[in-house]
Order: C-alpha cells, then structure tokens, then sequence
C-alpha cells in the first residue's frame, strides 16, 4: 500500500454555462471551487442565452456570496504538472504566474459563436447580421422590427442547440412585433423540449418554411429581398425583408488546442475535448481527474449541461473522497535496476500516470489504468503489472503448450474489455469455435509484446491472434493502435525469416459480438489449417 | 559513448565574458561517463569560473539526466528566464537541443565532442565508429575501416602499408592489415576478396531514424 496526499480544491476552467453550473453542483459536494476565465468574460455562452440567462444569473449570484468559490478573471494556463490528487496548475494573470494546487480538474470552456456572412454569399450591414448581433441588439433594448427572415443549415447541417437558438430568437421578436420567417433546409428536432417548441413558435406565427435550396438575397434601395422555392406550393417566393438574420457557427473554444497540449487529454476531430469513443461518456477524458462538460466536451443542448455538472460532480466525490491521505495499493511498479531512463513509457502512456520523480521514472497507481502499453513498450522489460506480469502471461502459454495434442493449436490474446468478453459470450452460446483454441485474457490489446507472439510461435502455437477493440473504442485510447503496429511490424519480421504472415492475425471486434467473433477465427484458422505445418 | 572533452578555460572564459548570469548545464549520460560534464564537471567548471572571473559573473549549475531529450530539457523551463546564458557541457547533439528548445537564450559549449568511442581504462578512450551509416564491419572482421583506416579505405589496403603500419604514421597501425590478422584467425580469410561497394556516406546530410513498428506511428517509413 501506498500513501497519497489528496487535494481536495477543484478547478474549472470556463466562465460560461457549463463552468458556472458544474461550479454549482461541485460546491454542492462541499469542494472549494476555483473558476477560471480566460478572457472570454462570465457570460452564458450566447447560444444558451436566450434559455438560461436567468438561470445564470441567479446562480452567478448565489457563488459570488460563496467564500469557497475562487474567481480568476482572465487568466491564463502556462503550465500544468502533476496528476489527479496533486495538480499543479501555473496561472498567468496581470503578468503575473502563479501556482495554484488542485485535485480535480473541469474543463468546460465555452463555445465560440463565428458568422458565416461568407458562406451565404453575404456581407454583413444594417439589414443583414448575425443571431449573435441580435441578441446584442435585444440585450441594448434595440430590437429591430418589421419583417425577418432567418436563415439557417442551409450550409452546413449545424446542429439542434442552434436550431433550437434561432427558435427562440424568432418568438421573441415575433412577440416585440416584428413578422418572422426562419428559412431552413432540415428542421432539428433532436433536444428535449425542441419539437414542442418549434410547434409553440408556428402557433405564434413564426413561419418556418423548408427549401432544398439556399435562398437567395438581393439588397434593392437598403432593403433585403430574400427569393425561394416553396416546395409545397411549388412556386418561388419573394420575400420583401426589413431584415436578415444568418446564423451564427457554433465551434469549440479557441482555447481548447492550447489545453490539449498542456494537460495531455485528446481532442475529437473537431477540436472539442473528449473524443468519440463510448467509454469516455459522458464527463471523462483520457486523463483520470480531468473531466469535461458540456461546451468543452459537444455541442449539447442546455438541459444535458445540467446533467453533466451532477455526472461530473459525483464522480470528483468519487475520486476525491473529501481530500486528505488515501491508501493506494500499488497495481504496477518499475524495476529501477533495470530502468535506463529512456522516457518511452512516459511518452506512450495515454493516462498521463508515469512522471519523473526527481532522478527516476515513476508511475502512480492511483492514476494508472493498467492497459499495459508502456510495459510491451519498455526496451528494459523494467515495468510490471502485478495482474499480468510478463511472467504470468508466459506461465499460462506454458499451460497451454502442455495440452497441445494433434490439432493445431490456436493462442488469442484477448484484450479484457472486447474479445475477452466476446470469446466468452462464445463459448456460452455454443457457437463454434476452432478446435484446439485458446484464450489469453489481457488488459488491452496495447499490453501484448512482440515477444508474446513470437515466443508463442516458437514453442509451437500454429496461430496467434489478437483480439482488440474497434478503433475509437479502446479504453486507452491508442492500445489497438500500438497492437497493429506491432503486428505489421512482427508480420514483417515474419515474411523475412519465411514464416506466413497469416500465422499472426489482429482482430477487432466488441464485447457484444460473439458471434462475429467466432466467424473471424474461423476465417483465420482456415487459413492457417491450410498451410501445413 | 559519445566522448567529449572539457574545452580550455581561455576559450570558455571568452565566450561568456558578455554575461552577468551563466547557468552551467551538465549532462548525466554519456559526457558524464566520459568523464567531460557530468555533475562532478559541472562543479569543477563552476568554481573554476569564479575563480577566474571573481563576481563579473555569477554562475550556477546544473546537470539533467540526458540534454538530446525535450522532456529533460524542460525541466529548466523555471529558471531560464534567472539566465543570460547557457553554458553546456553536453556533446554537440544535446548543446543545439538545448538552443532549440530556448531559443531566445546563448547557449555555449564547454566540451568538445570528439567521437563515438570505447573506454579502454579509467579516463581513457579510443575512437570506434563515424556513424557512417551502412556498418561493413560484419565482413571486416569487426574493425572499422572508416575509423581506423586513414582513407577509410572500403577496400583495402592501399600501396602505404608498410610492415603493419600506416604510411602516415609508425606508430598507426595499418587497419587492412589488422582486418587481414583478425579475419585469418578466424579461418574467414576469404573474405577479405568481398569487394565492399562504395558508402554513399549518408553522414554527409543530417540523418533521422524511424525504428521500425514506429514508422505507422509517425507515418514514415524508416532511414
Ligand atoms: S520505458 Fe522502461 S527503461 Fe524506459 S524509462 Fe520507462 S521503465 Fe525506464
Ligand atoms: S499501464 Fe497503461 S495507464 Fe498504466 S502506466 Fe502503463 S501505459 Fe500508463
Ligand atoms: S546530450 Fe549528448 S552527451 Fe548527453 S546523453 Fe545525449 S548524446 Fe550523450
Ligand atoms: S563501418 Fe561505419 S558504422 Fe560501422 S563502425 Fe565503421 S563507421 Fe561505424
């Protein structure tokens, strides 16, 4: 057992909808909270405002009279070290650093809004600007009348949080006085509450008319004529505007490539902070005690913020367990005999659990999700799960070895999250497998060495195969993808020394997919069968 | 090993005379093994600066696990803004990282680095290896003729050996004739007829290895 130090103070980072609320919830779990702006001002972001600026604002109220709640107004994050229980955050703020200690993280870096004038072919002015600028022009006091026309997913597909905005915009300034027309090519309905609304809104003559076609805009004498096929009178339609609203891209924080980098979690292909992949639904990251919520995490609707500042709130109570000293059994050690300091596994670990403590390489089992990859990555052979230590995994091909009798002999090496699941889902069902098949159960599929298979190879098993998790869905993040690299790297080494190839095979399949399983191994053991021995 | 050794004070001493503060980076692996800028160096390189430069310029030291790593080199990110300078002890490779992670700082050797070698004894070494890129010493009996040979002759041995010696030197001996010995001794003579194609001295640009099972990784492929 070890002995950790837990800090039990919580950051979150963001002053926008989600940051204010997971505040909320987090204090609510009795955590000492420090919010942290980064220039973007404590605003609700303003595709949430229309539908939760009173709540914002009551519950920015109720924190600033918290004592526990720490404001850093435009600050910026220069550096971070350390891990969950122990981060060390460096603050940078009227140019000034400061460091700042923290247990828990939150990201929840609101959303940048960007016009699309361009897109539509438009130039912004007095009769034609953005939904951001309208509810400027309404917080002012100024809402603009006469006859609107918005225009929206006629780009891009966007999405329901801005569908759901425009909604809101158009009743408004219909209920100020204006006549309103929202122009869209596909209606979002996919938030809870939107279908109602949208029904609400046309009972209150908002007209929202679908085209398959962008509308075109013509200025005549300051004024905006907006012309489109209405496809269920089958005519073309004109429309005299007074004014016309473009919608506005909902795009992740500016911010969020820097946070990337500094605290080593994954970005989606988009550039929000959480990838696709379902294990990390719906508030964690790669790192354990960063979370995300909310705009850092998605574009969600306002009701799922709320669910992911409770979500994240009782998992920081789970992690942190009100702060003080924790006992931590240690699950992986290094052998510091053997470590050459070559910094691999502190480079590969996707965890963030490996760090340099004063003159050695270390790994905190707190943080560490035992996938293994640092351990077939190690040129040393120094690190060691204590669950599948390499000694382990070898005594159990040992075993199998013994019970080799005329069939071949088939070794899966089956990552515990998919194909471990999968073979055994098989076996229950009585689906078919090879004969003479064996499994190997293995964190992830990032935990199986080179040397696995080929000593497997040479103490006589016919085939190996490794089974691992669809891409996008490893728990680890990169394990299957470390896995088929050192595949294609032994199989390489195999065509070299005149071995097929085809005796070493990497499946990926899902815990739920026993059946497809089975099939796959036949298709493989087929092929080997045939080459002979 | 990559072998270095300490420069001349006078030289150091002039590269530095601009400063008011020099941190003085030691590196912990190879130069230290060599004896030329480990910590031991670092402190010896410290005191004898103060000494011969009295309080013009203040130093301190240093000395990092390796300076040819980016996260080692980071672990001065607190301090250099405390510096005017660097003065590093590591081989050439670690020196420029080291430029190239701070640029906006001097950095200066304080080691010349002089080869890739072996320790013969206690703070003695010998050149081995020019790095050159397609090793033949599988057909020459284990001896470099790149190092060892004075015209790092692939083919060898030229009209100047001369009773086991090399014509530039009697105290040099000849490498073709110690490739000769060493491959008669182990009933692989024949050898010596493999002609070696020419290098195409691929050390002449610098180079970049992609072990292989990484090249996916970085999208390359390996050389
Ligand atoms: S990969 Fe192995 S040898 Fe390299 S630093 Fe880590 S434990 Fe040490
Ligand atoms: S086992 Fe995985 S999570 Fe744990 S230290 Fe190694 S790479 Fe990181
Ligand atoms: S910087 Fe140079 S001397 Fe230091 S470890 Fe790297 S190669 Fe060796
Ligand atoms: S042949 Fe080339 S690589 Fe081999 S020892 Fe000589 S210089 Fe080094």
């Amino acid at each position: 057992m070890i002995e950790i130090n837990i800090n039990p103070d919580v950051l979150v980072i963001g002053g926008g909808v989600a940051g204010i609320l997971a505040t909320q919830k987090i204090r609510k779990q009795g955590y000492s909270v420090s919010i942290l702006d980064q220039g973007q001002g404590f605003e609700p972001d303003p595709c949430y405002k229309m539908e939760s600026a009173s709540y914002y604002s009551n519950t920015i109220q109720e924190l600033k009279k918290d004592p526990k709640v720490s404001w850093l107004e435009d600050g910026q994050i220069t550096k971070v070290d350390g891990m969950l229980g122990d981060f060390k955050v460096y603050v940078k703020s009227n140019g000034k650093v400061e460091r700042k200690n923290f247990g828990a993280i939150v990201v929840a870096t609101p959303f940048d809004c960007i016009p699309v004038f361009e897109e539509y072919g438009l130039t912004p002015g007095e009769n034609v600007f953005s939904v951001n600028h309208l509810l400027e022009l309404l917080s002012e006091n100024k809402p603009p009348t006469g006859i609107a026309v918005f225009l929206t997913t006629f780009q891009e597909e966007t999405n329901p949080v801005s569908f759901k905005n425009i909604v809101l915009n158009a009743i408004e300034i219909g209920k100020l006085g204006s006549t309103v027309y929202v122009f869209v090519r596909n209606v979002k309905t996919a938030a809870p509450g939107l279908e109602k609304l949208i029904l609400h809104a046309k009972n209150h003559g908002v007209m929202i008319i679908k085209s398959n076609k962008a509308p075109e805009v013509e200025i005549k004498d300051n004024r905006p004529i907006v012309t489109t096929y209405d496809p269920i009178i089958k005519k073309d339609i004109e429309i005299y505007a007074d004014y016309v609203i473009i919608e506005d891209k909902i795009v992740p924080n500016e911010k969020n490539n820097e946070i990337s980098e500094l605290f080593g979690i994954h970005t989606d292909s988009n550039g929000f902070l959480q990838t696709n992949n379902v294990r990390r639904i719906p508030v964690f990251t790669n790192r354990k005690g960063i979370f995300v919520v909310g705009s850092a995490a998605n574009i969600k609707p306002f009701p799922y913020i709320l669910t992911d500042a409770i979500d994240v709130s009782c998992e920081i109570q789970g992690l942190l367990k009100g702060g003080g000293k924790v006992e931590v059994e240690e699950t992986i050690s290094i052998d510091q005999e053997k470590c050459v300091r070559c910094l691999t596994c502190y480079r590969v670990c996707p965890h963030g659990a490996i760090y340099w403590d004063v003159d050695r390489v270390a790994i905190s089992s707190l943080v560490c999700e035992g996938c293994g990859i640092c351990t077939a990555e190690c040129p040393m052979n120094a690190i060691q799960i204590n669950e599948y230590s390499d000694d382990k995994i070898k005594d159990e091909l040992k075993d199998i070895l013994k019970s080799k009798g005329d069939e071949p002999l088939f070794v899966a090496f089956c990552c515990k999250n998919s194909a471990f699941e999968a073979a055994k889902g098989a076996e229950k069902q009585g689906i078919d497998l090879p004969k003479g098949f064996k499994v190997i159960k293995v964190p992830c599929a990032g935990k199986v060495d080179v040397d696995y298979v080929l000593e497997a190879l040479v103490k006589g098993v016919d085939g190996v195969i490794i089974g691992a998790c669809y891409k996008d869905n490893c728990k680890s993040e990169k394990g299957n993808i470390f896995a088929s690299y050192r595949i294609a790297h032994l199989k390489d080494i195999l065509s070299q020394i005149g071995i097929n190839p085809k005796r070493v095979e990497l499946i990926n399949v899902a815990s739920n997919m026993p059946k497809e399983f089975g099939l796959k191994l036949q298709e493989v053991s087929k092929k080997i069968v045939g080459m002979g021995s | 090993m990559i072998v270095g050794t300490r420069k001349p004070l006078e030289e150091i001493k002039a590269m530095i005379s601009p400063y008011k503060k020099v941190l003085i980076v030691g590196c912990g692996t190879c130069v230290a093994v060599c004896l030329a800028g480990g910590e031991k160096e670092v402190e010896v390189l410290k005191n004898e600066l103060s000494l011969a430069m009295g309080d013009k310029v203040s130093f301190d030291g240093v000395t990092l696990e390796r300076q040819c790593d980016k996260e080692f080199l980071e672990q001065l990110s607190d301090v250099v803004d405390q510096y005017d300078a660097f003065l590093s002890m590591a081989c050439g490779a670690g020196v420029q990282f080291l430029s190239e992670v701070y640029p906006e700082k001097p950095v200066f050797p304080a080691v010349n680095t002089t080869f890739m070698g072996i320790n013969r004894a206690v703070g003695w070494y010998e050149e081995r290896c020019r790095g050159c890129g397609n090793c033949v010493l599988g057909i020459t009996g284990g001896i470099c003729p790149v190092t060892m040979c004075a015209k790092s002759l692939f083919n060898g041995p030229c009209g100047g050996t001369n009773k086991g010696k090399c014509e530039i030197d009697e105290e040099q001996p000849c490498a073709w004739y110690m490739i000769y010995e060493r491959l008669e001794k182990q009933g692989r003579l024949d050898q010596i007829m493999d002609v070696i194609p020419a290098n195409n001295w691929e050390n002449q640009r610098p180079r970049t290895v992609i072990q292989p099972g990484y090249e996916n990784l970085y999208n390359t492929s390996s050389k």
